[in-house]
């Protein structure tokens, strides 16, 4: 097996050997120009409208806004775009049953502040958030440095040795988070800081006290962990600054589809369990043909460190750049598809109707917004995202998602019927609230079922808690004791949809005063990402300048052989990957 | 950084003589996919637009020369520093509805 063994890691081998196996093949449907221009003529046009959908793309060539249509084939949901080199197709969604399952629960929220004064009709040439856009920002991402540890193959956005080295100011990331959380009517309240590597920066601490001055309830490290396996003083440090959760690249179950961390992953975990945090979410990056087979068993790992893993969030594979067909039907892979996949891999534990589309907790959001004066929204595009809860119940070995015990669609359902009642929450007298209140949980405790509960875990308090009284705290205990599955798949040029970068809930803060999707900011990095960061980067002779001690070569990691034979051999390693329980029944 | 937020940018508000949806986005792109460049908007509809940019760097010749094909023409201009850019920018100076 091709490994990243006496070398610092890239992948490249790694990702030749998996892919000279492939399992199979997406087929991707022929429409011709007159069948789509006929379609194109009679598609839905408003957001949620019924397939086929007629939305706008991005030419991948010449990177023309382009129309484009959603539709289903063969219970798949596709695109296709006439572009000016010729028509091209790609796979939107693997489940056109989920597609309009999730499309129930659309919800659109207003932006009611800007960065531009472009409105929005050039979308999406437009950005910073403008005018049309609508959602706030839910995630705000900070991107720290372009200096990483590690040199994947794929990544064209790290700086090589003579590049130029982005790395904003306390001032400027100040201002960044100031901008996002003065968002009118509803700021950010989640920041993750990201890179490159962010750890690598020096006054990493600094930045993460800075978030938690600024008013951030949730601070997110996106880091690929290798810094914290060999510093638990810094772990403790990260912690103590407040952040949450370390949102940690782990990409499958082994040394091959795992080669960025799995060596390291052991004391990771045992420096975070020292430290007592922050939370780890593991991030998969989802390929068809890569790593697809190992879904299943990430979510038992995950369920086996739950003390210190909070979920799973994966993410299917995002092709930017130009990419041929051949290849985007050897790894394309979308939301359902992955779901089945984890249906398939877990046994029929967690099944496609156990997941919920991220604008769901839109609904919610505005029952906790009634209540608590908190404002949490979600409002992506339904086909952005999906997640879902799973407890476990330790007595009986086994695993239980939230669907299996808690009507949650019915519930929300339920909430929408009160709407009106509740929306005037604040004007009540405190009779009518306790009156409305007591109502609300005697009705939700309608919706959940005590049988199928996980035993030794009283969900119901939890919830209550989480719902009602809507802080944070109690959200940590519900997270503490449930495994939260996430998925997010953000786009490329091929399944490039205007409706759902219009509605996107992640962003990235520019040093520019703009605020920027993800999907186009690393989609057209020529307008936003690389463009930006440009125009803000030292030249490699004013950072050697600024930072005589600093070389190259020092921030990169070398992964010897002795290293990886001392861990093959260690009990950590043992404990952390072999002597675990299999919930799913995954070596039978 | 090496940025200096004291450098002036120049500011041309154009009307356009001949602009769709399809040339206002095509000739967006250009014009944004130019590191000279921090600002562009073309809107077909209204047929005005924006551009802000490095003129030390980018001859405005040049720049008017690219959009040639929309007809522009010139009908103020005004200069801008990189540092009020920003700060023009910000959440908190476009609020843009009341809730």
């Amino acid at each position: 097996m091709a490994q990243s063994v006496g070398e610092i890691p890239s992948g490249e081998k790694e990702f030749a050997e998996s892919t000279r196996r492939i399992r199979d093949i997406v087929q991707f449907p022929e429409i011709s120009e007159e069948e789509f221009e006929s379609l194109l003529k009679k598609a839905s046009r408003a957001y949620g409208g019924p397939l086929p959908h007629r939305t706008y793309s991005l030419c991948p060539e010449t990177r023309r806004v382009v129309p484009a249509l959603v539709w289903e084939n063969g219970g798949k949901v596709w695109i296709t775009k006439k572009c000016p080199e010729g028509m091209i197709t790609d796979l939107y969604y693997e489940s056109a049953e989920q597609y309009y399952r999730f499309q129930r629960w659309k919800f659109d929220f207003k932006l009611k502040s800007a960065n531009v004064e472009n409105t929005g009709v050039n979308c999406p040439l437009d950005c910073g958030l403008c005018a049309r856009h609508r959602s706030h920002t839910s995630l705000l991402n900070i991107v720290l440095t372009n200096r990483c540890n590690l040199s994947c193959w794929y990544c064209f956005f790290y700086a090589k040795e003579g590049q130029p080295i982005y790395e904003p100011t306390l001032e400027q990331i100040r201002q960044m988070l100031r901008n996002a959380k003065k968002e009118h009517p509803i700021g950010a309240n989640a920041v993750q800081f990201t890179g490159g590597e962010p750890t690598l920066r020096d006054d990493l601490i600094e930045i993460l006290k800075m978030a938690r001055e600024e008013g951030y309830d949730h601070v997110q490290l996106n880091t690929d962990g290798i810094k914290l396996a060999f510093d638990p003083e810094l772990v403790k440090k990260i912690r103590e600054a407040g952040t949450n959760t370390l949102y940690m690249s782990y990409d499958g179950m082994t040394p091959q589809t795992n080669w960025k961390n799995h060596w390291e992953i052991p004391l990771i975990f045992e420096n975070v369990r020292k430290a007592g945090g922050p939370g780890i979410v593991l991030v998969p990056t989802t390929i068809r043909n890569v790593n697809d087979h190992e879904l299943g068993a990430i979510i038992n790992f995950g369920l086996n460190h739950l003390d210190i893993v909070r979920g799973v969030n994966f993410q299917p594979i995002s092709l930017v750049g130009r990419v041929p067909k051949k290849e985007r039907q050897r790894f394309r892979i979308t939301i359902p598809g992955a779901i089945k996949r984890i249906e398939e891999q877990t046994n029929g534990t967690i099944e496609m109707d156990d997941w919920y589309p991220i604008p769901i907790a839109g609904h919610i959001a505005r029952f906790f917004e009634a209540f608590t004066g908190k404002h949490y929204y979600m409002t992506s595009h339904y086909c952005c995202g999906a997640a879902t809860y799973v407890f476990l119940d330790r007595e009986n070995k086994r695993v239980i998602p939230i669907s299996r015990f808690l009507d949650v669609e019915g519930f929300v359902e339920y909430l929408e019927s009160k709407a009106e009642e509740v929306e005037q929450w604040k004007s009540m007298s405190r009779l009518r609230k306790l009156k409305l209140g007591a109502e609300i949980f005697m009705k939700f405790r309608s919706f959940y079922d005590e049988k199928y509960a996980p035993k030794g875990l009283s969900v119901l308090e939890l919830i209550k808690n989480a719902f009602m009284h809507g802080n944070y705290d109690a959200l940590g205990q519900f997270h503490e004791n449930s495994l939260f599955l996430g998925m997010m798949h953000f786009m490329d040029e091929y399944n490039y949809d205007v409706e759902r970068v219009e509605r996107c809930v992640i962003h990235y803060a520019m040093p520019d005063g703009r605020i920027v999707p993800f999907c186009t900011f690393n989609v057209i990095p020529e307008l936003y990402r690389d463009k930006v960061q440009a125009q803000y980067s030292y030249s490699w002779e004013e950072w050697k300048a600024l930072h005589p001690d600093w070389e190259y070569k020092k921030d990169k990691y070398f992964r010897t052989k002795e290293f990886v034979e001392k861990m093959k051999n260690s009990e950590l390693y043992r404990k952390t990957y072999i002597d675990i329980e299999d919930y799913f029944g995954l070596a039978k | 950084m090496s940025i200096n937020t004291e450098k002036r940018l120049t500011r041309l508000e154009l009307r356009f003589g001949n602009v769709d949806f399809e040339g206002a986005t095509v000739k967006q792109y250009e014009v944004l996919n130019d590191m000279r460049v921090w600002r562009a908007f073309i809107n077909a509809y209204t047929r005005k637009g924006f551009v802000i940019f490095d003129e030390e760097a980018l001859p405005r010749e040049e720049l008017l020369e690219k959009l040639a094909d929309l007809k522009p023409e010139v009908i103020s201009e005004r200069y801008v520093t990189i540092g009020e850019l920003v700060e023009s920018s910000m959440s908190w100076n476009n609020i843009i509805g009341k809730t």
